[in-house]
């Protein structure tokens, strides 16, 4: 794939997994992206053939062939293997009343009906102003006519679901800017004619309106249209509108027949609110009237609606209960609270069996829910190993998560008519779409695939203020939360008879940068680990085992009879609590507050997973 | 902007849903299956949004071959090489 066509999301992923990220929901896709899924459907058929149809026929006065690509790619991410067949050019009515026709043939689940005003109706679209009362209304009724001659004809011959475009606004209305002030103006005709249409849609079974005139307000016209290819090849719209248009048919092909959403699972830090409950405390995180507190408020309301619509809410969140239950209960900016949430999941295991767990409590299938995360890490982990998941990744800007949550359309439904599919089928081949895309069993091949590198060396002095603000400010995962000054840092990284060393972070996804501290000290013919912390958006993929292993390496290596391992309880450390029994060291001494662990040789040691590669100069 | 052609056959491949040997050098319309007129409508879509360049109106329906394609990039400072 060219450089630089890729949404965000497939960009930064390793290659072998964008066809599974094209075909999750929720991730926007570019005109190139659902090029290269169609590609897909057609060069390697095999592979979707256990997926059952979806056939979708399209009648139109407009070139739709542009189209076709963003119609296959989101049939396509609903789980079915998009079939369509074009109806000719600017024959829509006379294939729509022919029950002998191409369009039949092929018993259509869907047809979509898109009449371009302005060809349709050329009154109305523009030469508005040159009409009289009478004329206007006689224009009006023949286009809304013609239009529901059109679904009448397919609801006769057809039980598929028919979509009717709607009119965009007109850019330039004929009559400038009077037109708004007036009650019979040009814009005033398009919107009767869409509330005509609406009406029209109503009055049908199984009809709706596809809302074009909302897909080219919210892109804008200029950008929507494609004024040069609409003129030369009658094809108005531009990349942007034919994907939008592309999501908004996917999200009625979901609604109809993909099975519903049934659970929103959320994130807490830098979801619910902005900041690190555990390292911010609960007065410290950003959630309120002013922003970025109002955008996450925003996104909490957004997420209240949908309860209110009969979406259960869950938390999973890597987090101590207590600070997340505080947030719920005492912060005052918050508008969810702990009744709002089915089930609670605050805590340091891994996110996708917490994922298992909460649908399990709910007696819900793994496929009803959608979960919402800021951190490409925990998507990445829940695509990849609960592909049955639909995930929303935050994109980080709070201002954006609000409308992220509204427009995946991932809960929407409809109400549907007497006609109650069989959907037997459609379950059956779900639990088959799995096949397609690349699985792993355990966390271990997950995080295998990520190429982790953890670089530890010694702290250069250009690092040390990133050190000491590091130790500053970490407070979870943090073995003794000695708080030194840039000066003690300096001066133990010049120090004989002591290491400051630093761990920095990557896979093949990002750079986490430099993300640990140690500083180690001689005593006596020991080597004592005074200070060891980590950020704790780095924790949970054995870079800290990495860490541990590589330290105590070092240390027997510099000639120490035994390496010490200090803990120190505070409020907010707990999450150190078993880190050096894992590593290896045993408990030589205990008390309330502090914990002194030793390990006497590095021999057989087989600490540092095979996942993550070390590197790094300890001279 | 400098591209391959690797990746510019690959972008022609896809849209056209042939394979990517059967995009050779002198590939056009008149070479390649399937490549018509509706077909050039989202080629040129496709290249358009790939490389930032917007063709103009006697460009857009004109491009009809890889040669003239990369004409028509080079026109808009996109550079094909290799």
């Amino acid at each position: 794939m060219p450089e630089g066509l890729a949404s965000p999301t497939l960009s930064d992923g390793p290659s072998s997994r964008t066809g599974a990220d094209h075909l999750q929901v929720g991730v926007r896709l570019s005109y190139t992206n659902y090029i290269e899924l169609a590609a897909s459907l057609n060069l390697d058929p095999a592979r979707f053939e256990a997926w059952p149809e979806y056939k979708i026929a399209v009648v139109r006065n407009i070139t739709i062939e542009p189209l076709t690509p963003a119609i296959t790619g989101e049939v396509m991410r609903s789980g079915l293997r998009p079939v369509l067949h074009i109806g000719n050019f600017d024959s829509a009515a006379a294939e729509a009343l022919d029950s002998g026709s191409s369009i039949y043939a092929a018993k259509p689940d869907m047809v979509l009906v898109f009449q371009w005003l302005e060809a349709a109706s050329p009154a109305i679209g523009s030469r508005h102003v040159r009409l009289g009362a009478e004329e206007r209304k006689a224009a009006l009724g023949a286009a809304l006519a013609q239009v529901r001659s059109i679904v009448q004809g397919i609801r006769a011959n057809s039980d598929a679901v028919v979509l009717i475009a709607n009119a965009p606004l007109p850019p330039s209305p004929t009559l400038g800017i009077l037109d708004s002030q007036l009650e019979d103006g040009h814009t005033a005709a398009v919107l009767e004619y869409n509330l005509g249409l609406a009406r029209i849609a109503r009055e049908t079974s199984n009809a709706y309106v596809l809302d074009l005139m909302s897909v080219v307000a919210r892109i804008g016209w200029d950008s929507a249209i494609d004024g040069r290819m609409l003129a030369m090849a009658k094809a108005p719209f531009s990349q942007k509108a034919l994907t939008a248009i592309g999501e908004q048919i996917g999200r009625f092909v979901r609604a109809l027949r993909a099975k519903t959403r049934k659970c929103l699972v959320l994130d807490c830090d830098n979801t619910l609110w902005g900041g690190i409950v555990g390292e911010d405390g609960v007065a410290g995180v950003k959630i309120g009237s002013s922003f970025p507190g109002s955008s996450y408020r925003e996104f909490q309301e957004r997420a209240l609606d949908l309860a209110a619509r009969g979406v259960i809410l869950a938390i999973n969140s890597k987090n101590n209960r207590a600070d997340v239950i505080e947030m719920l209960s005492r912060h005052d900016g918050m508008v969810l609270r702990e009744n709002h949430f089915s089930v609670i999941k605050a805590n340091w295991d891994d996110k996708v069996e917490n994922l298992k767990a909460i649908a399990a409590e709910l007696n819900i299938g793994i496929d009803s829910l959608v979960f919402v995360d800021d951190s490409s890490f925990e998507i990445d982990n829940v695509r990849t190993r609960l592909p049955e998941v639909a995930t929303i990744r935050l994109t980080g800007k709070p201002a954006e998560h609000a409308a992220q949550l509204a427009d995946s359309g991932l809960f929407d439904s409809l109400v549907l008519s007497s006609e109650d599919r069989d959907r037997t089928a459609l379950y059956a081949a779900e639990r088959k779409r799995n096949d397609i895309q690349s699985s792993y069993d355990n966390i271990e091949d997950y995080l295998g695939s990520l190429g982790l590198v953890a670089d530890i060396a010694l702290v250069s002095p250009i690092e040390q203020a990133r050190v000491f603000q590091l130790m500053g400010k970490t407070n979870q995962f943090n073995m003794t939360t000695r708080r030194l000054t840039e000066a003690d840092v300096a001066r133990l990284a010049e120090d004989a008879n002591s290491w400051v060393v630093r761990l920095r972070a990557r896979d093949s996804i990002s750079d986490l940068g430099l993300v640990g501290v140690a500083i180690l000290q001689k005593i006596g013919s020991d080597v004592e680990i005074s200070d060891l912390l980590m950020s704790c958006r780095a924790l949970g993929r054995g870079v800290e085992s990495a860490f541990i292993a590589r330290l105590t390496e070092f240390a027997f290596a510099q000639g120490a009879g035994k390496v010490i391992g200090l803990y120190c309880r505070t409020g907010k450390n707990a999450l150190c609590i078993g880190f050096y029994e894992k590593a290896g060291f045993q408990l030589i001494n205990k008390d309330t507050d502090s914990e002194r662990w030793e390990r006497k040789s590095h021999a057989g040691s087989t600490l540092a997973p095979a996942w993550v590669k070390i590197e790094g100069d300890m001279q | 902007m400098n591209i391959s052609e690797i990746d510019l056959r690959g972008l022609l491949a896809r849209t056209l849903a042939v394979p990517a040997n059967e995009i050779g050098a002198d590939a056009s319309m008149d070479t390649v299956e399937g490549w018509d007129s509706l077909k050039q409508l989202q080629i040129v879509l496709a290249l358009e949004e790939a490389y930032g360049v917007s063709f103009g109106e006697d460009e857009a329906l004109d491009i009809t071959s890889l040669d003239l394609i990369r004409e028509a990039l080079k026109r808009h400072k996109v550079q094909v090489a290799g």
